[in-house]
């Protein structure tokens, strides 16, 4: 069992993020560029200009995140061989597996790309070649795919579904998509990107009850209720409503008592405080547009909070 | 206990990125511009053969080492590092749990082995054009000038190579590519960081700050070595 830990990584379109992906399916979506940019820094390739990535586990890899998570990067690139086979055989070899390259492609159904020059394939081809040798990365500490069920035309959407799914037993599965409905698809936790912060599930994506509390430290109450166990999403639109705070519990009055403990505690005036159950009237949900918007650039506030 | 190690083992990662360059270098077609360098380097050999002594000088610090040596060293690191940053162009490796500083090695390697043996095709070559059989000092000429290209090519592509480890896309190696033509003609210390004015020194030209022919192609080996290691440095960044 281990985690993925991001600590404080902070990069273009990304403000400081603190976030522990546990093991399990857990899905990010929003703007495909800034959730490239977080693949490509969880996958090893790039560096953040602040922070770092850990891989906690029975032996914790500070910085080695390359060699332990298996990734699929939004662009990407094989290494160098005259042919697919011998290219996906130099990638074992540096990840360590003893597999055979031919078995990694005929169990995603890429036998035929085999023979082909990797300089030769196409965008989705290169996809699905590195998709099918990180599912097949039995010695992986951690899976983040960039938009896997993309590469759908070519590998099975159920291969890479179950893959996903028997990998998340043990590991921290991290799918990254712009497309609302792969994480639907896939299920587990869901997390949104905006505004170069990482948030929990908005709150009507999941069951039990939601508070709207208006405040106008709502900010700072958004960041503590995040910290609350109980609490299992917390959604802050500084822009759209900076004097409001939705959090979402199974449990209604533990979250009410959370509400007004953290607002004793820390001194925080509270204006209202409505409870309501999330199926009475849920959001539509279908527009992703509509709950997430274009990121901008970091803001301070509340990065990296999840529940 | 017998005291035997093992066999050191090349790091497959070196390997492979030196692979990757060669390959990208090839299919790239850049290794055409190499004929080009060297009829023009011929051609313009035998044309200062025509006006008599000094031809070879002004050959080697014309067209040989003053144009073509540079030119191909920077169109090979530009070519091998497919025209991106170093750290890019060593992701595929990286990824995967490689060595960056191994796999850079790799790519220096290939960019290496390049440009000094072009360096010592054109030195010798060109020399061999506007001097053979003129005086009995020719043969020891066409020597010298095969190593001269040589440093000369190794001082550009580690130089080139450590330049792409800056820029989003390495543009640093165009700035490189532009000082070294603006500065290294100089005599001035501007001259001395830039391996353009060193070649210059040893083959018969103004020296930078009056220095001598071997603290010229000491400076070389310097140049060479103090970027090569910190491209290697860099290779993450």
């Amino acid at each position: 069992m281990s985690d993925l830990l991001l600590e404080q990584v902070t990069d273009e379109w990304l403000g400081p993020i603190t976030l522990r992906i546990e093991p399990g399916v857990t899905t990010l979506t929003g703007d495909p560029a800034p959730l490239g940019r977080i693949v490509e820094i969880l996958a090893g390739v790039r560096t953040p200009r602040r922070g770092k990535v850990t891989l906690v586990g029975p032996t914790d890899q500070a910085n080695a995140a390359s060699a332990r998570v298996a990734a699929l990067l939004p662009e990407e690139e094989l290494v160098a061989a005259p042919d697919v086979l011998r290219a996906l055989a130099a990638a074992l070899t540096l990840r360590g597996l003893e597999l055979e390259p031919r078995t990694v492609l005929e169990s995603a159904g890429l036998a035929d790309l085999g023979g082909r020059r990797p300089a030769r394939l196409d965008f989705l081809e290169r996809r699905a070649v590195m998709l099918a040798l990180a599912l097949a990365d039995v010695r992986a500490g951690g899976f983040v795919l960039y938009d896997p069920l993309s590469v759908s035309p070519l590998v099975p959407r159920g291969f890479v579904l179950d893959a996903c799914l028997e990998h998340a037993r043990t590991k921290p599965v991290l799918v990254a998509s712009p497309h609302l409905e792969d994480a639907l698809v896939l299920g587990g936790r869901l997390l949104t990107f905006a505004r170069g912060t990482v948030f929990a599930a908005p709150a009507w994506y999941g069951s039990g009850a939601s508070v709207h509390v208006r405040s106008k430290q709502a900010r700072r109450l958004a960041g503590l209720l995040a910290e609350e166990p109980g609490v299992s999403g917390v959604l802050f639109d500084a822009e759209r409503a900076p004097f409001e705070v939705i959090a979402k519990s199974l449990d209604p009055e533990m979250l009410a008592e959370s509400v007004t403990r953290l607002a004793c505690d820390h001194g925080l005036a509270i204006a209202s405080i409505v409870v309501s159950p999330s199926s009475a009237s849920p959001p539509a949900p279908q527009d992703p547009s509509r709950v997430l918007p274009r990121a901008a650039p970091p803001r301070p506030g509340i990065h990296g909070n999840e529940a | 206990v017998t005291g035997k190690t093992e066999p050191r083992r090349v790091s497959p990662e070196g390997v492979l990125a030196a692979r990757a360059a060669l390959e990208r270098f090839l299919e790239a077609k850049t290794w055409l511009a190499l004929p080009v360098g060297i009829v023009g380097c011929v051609l313009v050999a035998l044309l200062e053969r025509r006006h008599g002594v000094g031809a070879a000088d002004r050959a080697l610090s014309g067209a040989a080492f003053g144009l073509s040596l540079p030119i191909l060293a920077y169109l090979v690191t530009d070519s091998s590092l497919s025209r991106r940053r170093l750290s890019t162009n060593l992701s595929s490796i990286v990824r995967h749990g490689g060595s960056p500083s191994a796999a850079a090695s790799g790519t220096l390697a290939s960019v290496l082995l390049f440009s000094t043996s072009t360096g010592a095709l054109l030195g010798a070559l060109t020399t061999f054009v506007a001097r053979a059989g003129t005086d009995g000092a020719w043969l020891r000429d066409v020597g010298a000038s095969a190593w001269i290209g040589i440093l000369g090519g190794a001082a550009y592509a580690s130089a080139f190579v450590f330049a792409s480890s800056f820029g989003k896309r390495g543009g640093g190696r165009q700035l490189l590519f532009a000082l070294d033509f603006l500065f290294g003609i100089s005599s001035s210390a501007l001259a001395l960081p830039w391996p353009r004015s060193h070649i210059r020194n040893l083959i018969g030209g103004t020296p930078p700050l009056e220095l001598s022919q071997p603290a010229s192609a000491a400076a070389l080996v310097l140049i060479a070595g103090l970027t090569a290691i910190f491209a290697v440095r860099r290779a993450r960044a």
